[in-house]
């Protein structure tokens, strides 16, 4: 016997109306399957330059990830944990990434980074050059993928509480211990989700990335600027590397949901 | 596609293809039909022209109004390629004016065009280095040397086939740090200082003023980029479009061209 | 491991100062806001005083005063704590709970988990060693919180109403268990419950308000309250006044008679407790004011469990409901509070005690 479905009280013109906004994010998906170049669709996807990007991107985006998580992880328990002044304004300014338009944070990269940029004597003169770099890219991804992590992992951590850190705190765990035994397992979840957003961001990435890194084949040109790159000549590549990116996206993001899902931690249940 | 949704997505696409561009966009609904009186030509064309004509033809576009007070004459700059794009699915305009003869050739090739297109002025490379020159770079030859960081044009766009072609004129094997798909970016990796040299049109280079000093270079004239304009098949307002062509391949248009640094077609 | 405890928090209206022994059970008693959590939290470390000092042993816990800094971390304290909801890890099984503490340590997993075992016997919990927190019942929970604490050999357990969050039929179980596991220990135990200080405590100190209001031997100080505030938590009335042949005069002028024998001398001061259970509720409006009677206004009717506590300013009374529904009592009613002699027992009282007094209700329309 199924699970009789409770009552839920959705009034009928409601689902009509996310009908209508559910297409509208569809049907430009459907537009570009019709027009993909059946045909040739292999031979486009894996071509030299296809795949030199594609391979760029997964690189990158998994390294973005990565820092993301070693710099998110602190960030989101100072924020959520820590008290001192100015704290919410920290917050408002960590989070400007996600509102910034990705060219501006390029921009702002390149006035911090770059040759005549803020640290730019200071890079030089430890022999660091980012322009025009694989590592350029990584910048630019973290860049704007960071808030999504923190942001994620930040709700979690107030919603957790921190009562098992007293705890562990009181039964002789030192606070790195606490950290790692107690805190970061109970947020796993939003920890895996958050992380998995960023790295759909970082893959999508393309405006920071075109100011502040460059276009170069197996450098720097993410699948991002091949599509636009494609665009120019072969509208079929273009078409058929954009569905390639939608299907990673969407396996990312379908994974995102399945460990963000997982339920709550609870407390001992029945008295 | 219906005919009446043809305008609407043509619209959307050119919106947003100008906002990834960063180009001035604008698009119109398609024009109103005025009687073509003897001495006054009146209506409204829409000039759908490739970006590295942004400066000239926005001068000539208000000369050309000022000569015929009852016309109006609405400008989309973009990339070649995303303005044929644009015209293939259905934007409405009624003039296209190309940085090259490939870019043309498809809308001919497609029967959009309606006529013969015109070749109207021609480019050539220069290179660009930030003021002061700091790497050095005198000839083309230089720009080859390891430690320089150079930005070109990607292959797949004008300016970029250019390249290729001075390459293999030259014999010189350039390795660029980067192969931006528009002008404009090579051009700002130049005036930011990141680059040391970039190729970029010489309209490019004069149009930067201050920003970049140029260095030209003899061998440029193995690539010259020629620049075609007609009027399209669907324009409603023909005979205005037609005078705008005339306009632009006339004594007026070419002075005002010539100054920007553009060559005789 | 002997505790000398001081401490004030200013916002909280808290200054207590105590001192347990080593192998002490110390109850700390008082209603919600007494300050109780407070003192739990100061002495694990886990919330800072305006100033004061505490030692375990011969270790510092902290040190605030004369302008010092000193703060040992909560994880330094060797100072372990039960708190009513278990708060188990819900990310770990059981048997890693318990044995969360000596792991953290540094212990080998197979030793540590050798530890867990062997505490997760002394609380019967054995069975459910490979569980996880969200699989058992409040009962079964609190029992591995116990070993928990226990497994991580703390110098001091405190315990914050272990028993609060528990079924009526579960608590007595693991109360017992407490019992058995506590003998030995210093522990502190907080709780508003009078039956767990009977039960476990060797002491208890009455908080009030953020302050001790009084403290001593659990049966002494719950049996001859010397504060009206502790009669109450001992479900008592306390009376006050002066020794007689008959049995005593109160401090107000009524006169109580009293067949409990006492050694208290003619004429010293004493102090009386009654039991709720044995006062008698009516509405005798005679005039004349006789012994072992008390005519006075309901403040409050109170349900506790199965009775209900009928509240005057001077007296309380323990009827059943039905008693309270067939006389239909009510609060702001005048009534006569009556109990026999053999309910009051007199004991001396001394310097400490509070002077009880009551104001005369006379009888007349309420």
């Amino acid at each position: 016997m199924s699970e009789p479905v409770p009552f839920a009280g959705v009034p009928r013109w409601v689902v009509a109306v996310a009908a209508v906004g559910a297409l509208f994010v569809l049907l430009p998906l459907v537009a570009m399957l019709a027009r993909v170049n059946w045909a040739e669709f292999f031979l486009l996807v894996t071509s030299e330059s296809s795949m030199a990007a594609l391979w760029l991107s997964l690189r990158t985006s998994i390294a973005a990830t990565v820092l993301c998580i070693v710099f998110g992880i602190p960030m989101a328990l100072v924020l959520a944990r820590s008290h001192f002044v100015g704290q919410r304004l920290l917050r408002s300014l960590v989070l400007l990434p996600l509102v910034l338009p990705p060219v501006v944070g390029g921009i702002a990269l390149l006035y911090t980074f770059g040759r005549r940029g803020l640290l730019g004597s200071t890079l030089e003169f430890l022999g660091i050059d980012i322009a025009f770099s694989t590592t350029a890219v990584i910048m630019a991804q973290t860049f704007v993928a960071l808030p999504f992590l923190v942001l994620s992992l930040e709700g979690a951590l107030r919603t957790v509480g921190t009562r098992y850190e007293a705890i562990g705190a009181t039964l002789g765990a030192r606070p790195t211990t606490v950290l790692r035994r107690i805190t970061v397992p109970l947020v796993l979840p939003a920890l895996i989700s958050g992380a998995v957003l960023s790295f759909a961001r970082a893959l999508g990435e393309f405006g920071a990335t075109l100011t502040f890194a460059g276009s170069l084949q197996g450098t720097t040109r993410t699948l991002p600027l091949e599509i636009y790159l494609q665009r120019e000549v072969d509208p079929d590549a273009a078409v058929a590397l954009s569905l390639l990116l939608i299907v990673v996206a969407v396996i990312v993001v379908g994974l995102a949901h399945q460990a963000g899902g997982a339920a709550p931690l609870r407390r001992s249940a029945r008295a | 596609m219906s005919v009446r949704a043809a305008p609407l997505v043509g619209a959307v696409m050119a919106a947003s293809a100008a906002v990834v561009l960063a180009g001035c966009a604008s698009s119109a609904p398609a024009a109103s039909p005025a009687p073509a009186t003897a001495d006054t030509l009146g209506g409204a064309i829409t000039v759908f022209a490739a970006a590295s004509l942004m400066a000239t033809f926005t001068e000539l576009a208000a000369d050309f109004e000022e000569a015929h007070p009852a016309t109006t004459v609405v400008l989309n700059f973009a990339g070649s390629a995303d303005l044929v794009t644009q015209i293939a699915e259905g934007a409405p305009a009624d003039v296209f004016a190309s940085a090259d003869e490939r870019n043309m050739a498809k809308l001919t090739d497609a029967g959009l065009v309606s006529g013969q297109p015109v070749d109207f002025a021609t480019n050539v490379l220069e290179i660009a280095v930030p003021p002061g020159n700091p790497a050095g770079i005198e000839t083309f030859a230089d720009l080859a040397a390891p430690d320089v960081k150079l930005v070109i044009c990607a292959p797949e766009v004008p300016c970029g086939a250019a390249v290729i072609t001075v390459e293999g004129a030259t014999g010189v094997t350039l390795t660029p740090v980067s192969e931006e798909s528009s002008v404009t970016d090579v051009l700002g990796k130049v005036t930011s200082g990141e680059a040391d040299a970039g190729l970029v049109y010489v309209t490019d280079v004069i149009a930067a003023g201050d920003a970049v000093d140029g260095a030209p270079f003899d061998e440029s004239a193995d690539a010259v980029n020629t620049y075609p304009i007609a009027t399209l098949q669907d324009a409603a307002a023909s005979d205005v479009a037609a005078a705008f062509v005339a306009f632009i391949t006339g004594e007026s248009g070419r002075a005002v061209l010539a100054a920007a640094g553009f060559g005789e077609p | 491991m002997t505790l000398t405890f001081s401490a004030t928090v200013a916002e909280r209206g808290f200054e207590v100062e105590l001192r347990i022994e080593t192998g002490e059970t110390v109850a700390i008693l008082g209603p919600n806001g007494a300050g109780k959590s407070t003192l739990l939290d100061i002495i694990a470390g886990l919330l800072r005083p305006d100033a004061g000092r505490a030692d375990l042993d011969d270790t510092a816990l902290f040190d605030l005063t004369d302008g010092r800094r000193h703060w040992a971390a909560p994880h330094t304290r060797g100072v372990s704590t039960l708190t009513q909801d278990a708060d188990l890890f819900p990310h770990l099984s059981v048997l890693e709970n318990v044995a969360f503490s000596a792991r953290s340590k540094g212990a080998r997993k197979a030793a540590a988990h050798e530890i867990a075992q062997h505490w997760l016997g002394e609380v019967d919990g054995a069975q459910f060693a490979a569980r996880k927190p969200a699989e058992l019942s409040g009962g079964q929970a609190q029992r591995v919180a116990i070993a928990r604490a226990l497994a991580s050999d703390p110098k001091l357990l405190l315990l914050d109403e272990p028993l609060a969050a528990l079924d009526v039929a579960v608590a007595p179980a693991i109360r017992r268990t407490l019992l058995r596991v506590l003998g030995d220990r210093t522990a502190i135990i907080v709780t508003h419950d009078i039956l767990d200080a009977l039960t476990l405590a060797d002491r208890v100190v009455v908080l009030g308000h953020g302050h001790v209001i009084e403290q001593g031997a659990t049966r002494e100080t719950l049996d001859r309250p010397r504060t009206t505030f502790t009669a109450g938590l001992a479900a008592l009335n306390l009376l006050t006044g002066t020794r007689t042949s008959g049995g005593m005069t109160t401090d107000s002028g009524m006169e109580i008679v009293s067949t409990v024998p006492t050694a208290a001398p003619l004429g010293s001061r004493v102090a009386a407790t009654i039991r709720p259970t044995s006062v008698r509720v009516s509405f005798d409006q005679s005039t004349q004011p006789h012994p072992n009677q008390v005519t006075a206004t309901i403040l409050d009717l109170e349900p506790r469990g199965d009775i209900i506590r009928v509240r005057s300013d001077t007296i309380s009374a323990d009827l059943t409901p039905t008693a309270v529904a067939d006389a239909q009592i009510t609060t702001g009613m005048s009534v006569e509070f009556a109990f026999e002699p053999d309910a009051v027992t007199i004991h001396a009282a001394d310097a400490g005690t509070e002077r009880v007094e009551s104001r005369r209700e006379s009888p007349g329309p309420s």
